[in-house]
């Protein structure tokens, strides 16, 4: 007798799961509440669209049981009229409310791609009075949680950024390395059409292992914009659809600042479209130029001396999308960098004392080559497996094929008012 | 507020009142009707900013931010298939902070198709900083943070428009 009761409970829970799975996460974000010739017009915004087309989200809306009740007069409204309905959104009118009423507005029976909600589509709101400003009254269940802090994807997305790497390069033991980055952006604003991005930034790339170092720290301020772009009749075939100047002041040294530069590196960037719809994939192809003065060197005969470094580079990006358990996201990224210095700079390396000694000196080109996939684990935190081989500013040390698994953990703040 | 003017510039001209004696010279009467009707400019002006606050100001639909912010990504990503309001930015091609920033340069300033298109105006740092936000989300936005232009910058954007349509369709003299 207890192994049937359990059965039929483990039955409805398997049936109640299964019925769950055929329905969707949908809910009312915003309502909004106007007057027009002589009705009042209910603007409503959904999570989920109702359809693709328009004519089939009208339908459905059309299908649906629409009910509006005037909470504060304690009726029923009649009428409600569904006046249009597209994507996530739906217009219904009613007859004319009063001002200052609380309304309750509740849809039964209405589908998202063929799905019913998982939750009741409901939401109360009040009718705005003359003059008042109509955010007012939005629904409660609205998705603004302005200046809140949320997860980022990558290091250059983030605002705070910090990884602790366990490194293994050929010929040498595994190490601990630190890659962090904070910054701290400006309030945007346009000038013209164009969206000016600024802020200050913190970034520092160090590792106790000698061939897996790149000893770099940089601070000081950015600043980038868009400078073209390829214009609404450019269809979606074009491959290059903006290019970005990015602009920085910024001091960059090693780790205990005996080798320091201040340089003002500037690159224009070509944003590519992205490819794919489920998998994506973009490339971002850049040149540049690395301009400024050494004011410290372990060769003091290099002190003060111009830096002028034009480089180029390629950057791409595949993003694939995956719900496995706590693997939420999946990206891979390349980045191929070289450098080719105008003037005399040297190529440092470590004693085992931590005293600095010069291995190169000269003009040759330095490449830089990074491949890293990255498994996302919800919004903060992920685990990244990198590939890292060449040589990086102001030392130029060798990292010699470092292979690096990476802890890591991203966060951004979201806008605010 | 141009047609308030040029009703004023009419009555003028044909002397309601205003126009003096020919024998007096237009030339020394000419800057007090420029006066004139720079002050009657600057007094609808300040109107308009009044009625505005009075009435509040109209907002977007929230179709007309759904089609706002489906029509600029499309644009910023070249993303050619179907854009629901459940999709993340960065399932619909918005891969990461360069096309982000691409997406909301488009929002808050395409002429065609972006907010400045439904004569609105909204705040670039109120729009999503994150791929992670859905359209809908996205679209909730546009609609809570645009705000209506002024009529006088509405009629100086319309101005606008209407000359970049006219340039376009003057062809270039060639040689």
């Amino acid at each position: 007798m207890r192994s049937v009761f359990l059965c039929s409970i483990l039955l409805l829970l398997v049936r109640g799961t299964l019925v769950c799975a055929d329905k969707v996460e949908a809910s009312i974000t915003n309502v909004t509440i106007s007057g027009k010739e002589g009705r009042s017009v209910l603007d409503l915004g959904f999570s989920t669209s109702i359809a693709d087309d328009d004519t089939a989200a009208l339908q459905k809306a059309q299908a649906a049981l629409i009910r509006v009740f005037d909470v504060t007069a304690g009726m029923s409204m009649g009428s409600v009229r569904v006046d249009s309905a597209s994507g996530g959104t739906l217009s219904l009118s009613v007859p004319l409310l009063n001002e200052g009423d609380v309304i309750s507005i509740v849809i039964l029976g209405l589908t998202f791609g063929g799905k019913e909600a998982k939750k009741p589509l409901n939401v109360i709101a009040s009718v705005p009075r003359a003059g008042q400003k109509l955010e007012e009254t939005q629904s409660t269940s609205g998705p603004l949680s302005p200046g809140e802090w949320g997860g980022a994807e990558g290091k250059d997305d983030a605002n705070v950024y910090l990884a602790t790497q366990i490194n293994a390069a050929i010929d040498a033991d595994p190490n601990y390395s630190i890659d962090a980055k904070l910054e701290i952006p400006f309030r945007p604003f346009p000038i013209g059409k164009r969206i000016q991005k600024s802020g200050l930034t913190f970034s520092t790339e160090i590792s106790d292992a000698p061939k897996a170092d790149p000893d770099s720290m940089k601070f000081g301020t950015y600043w980038r914009t868009f400078v073209w772009d390829c214009g609404p009749r450019c269809g979606t075939r074009t491959w290059f659809r903006r290019l970005q100047w990015r602009n920085a002041f910024q001091s960059e040294s090693n780790k205990y600042f005996s080798n320091t530069n201040v340089v003002w590196p500037t690159t224009m960037r070509l944003i590519s479209k992205t490819w794919g719809s489920s998998t994506e994939f973009g490339i971002r192809p850049y040149i540049g130029n690395e301009l400024g003065l050494n004011i410290n060197s372990p060769l003091p005969e290099l002190e003060n001396s111009m830096v002028d470094r034009p480089l180029i580079g390629l950057n791409t990006l595949l993003l694939v999308p995956t719900e496995l358990g706590v693997l939420k996201s999946l990206s891979w990224e390349t980045l191929y960098e070289r450098r080719w210095p105008l003037r005399n700079e040297l190529v440092l390396e470590e004693n085992d004392d931590g005293s600095l000694k010069s291995t190169d000196f000269g003009t040759t080109p330095r490449d830089y080559v990074k491949n890293s996939v990255t498994a996302g684990f919800g919004p903060y935190f992920g685990l990244t497996f990198s590939y890292e081989y060449g040589q990086l500013p102001p030392s130029f040390k060798l990292i010699d094929h470092a292979f690096k698994v990476e802890i890591t953990f991203k966060a951004k703040r979201t806008a605010g008012d | 507020m141009a047609g308030a003017n040029g009703a004023w510039g009419f009555n003028v001209e044909r002397g309601s009142g205003f126009e003096p004696p020919i024998s007096s010279g237009r030339s020394s009467f000419r800057p007090g009707i420029r006066l004139f009707l720079w002050v009657v400019s600057v007094l609808e002006c300040c109107i308009d900013i009044a009625d505005d606050i009075l009435k509040g100001k109209a907002m977007l639909t929230l179709a007309e931010s759904e089609k706002i912010v489906k029509d600029c990504i499309r644009d910023a990503t070249g993303f050619s298939k179907v854009i629901r309001a459940e999709h993340k930015l960065s399932e619909v091609g918005v891969i990461d902070n360069d096309v982000l920033d691409a997406v909301n340069e488009e929002i808050a300033t395409n002429p065609e198709k972006g907010v400045p298109s439904k004569h609105h105006d909204i705040d670039p740092a109120a729009l999503p900083t994150s791929n992670d936000k859905t359209v809908a989300e996205t679209r909730d936005i546009v609609h809570d943070k645009a705000v209506e232009l002024s009529k006088t910058t509405k009629m100086a954007l319309i101005r606008l428009q209407r000359s970049a349509r006219t340039a376009k369709r003057t062809p270039r003299k060639r040689g």
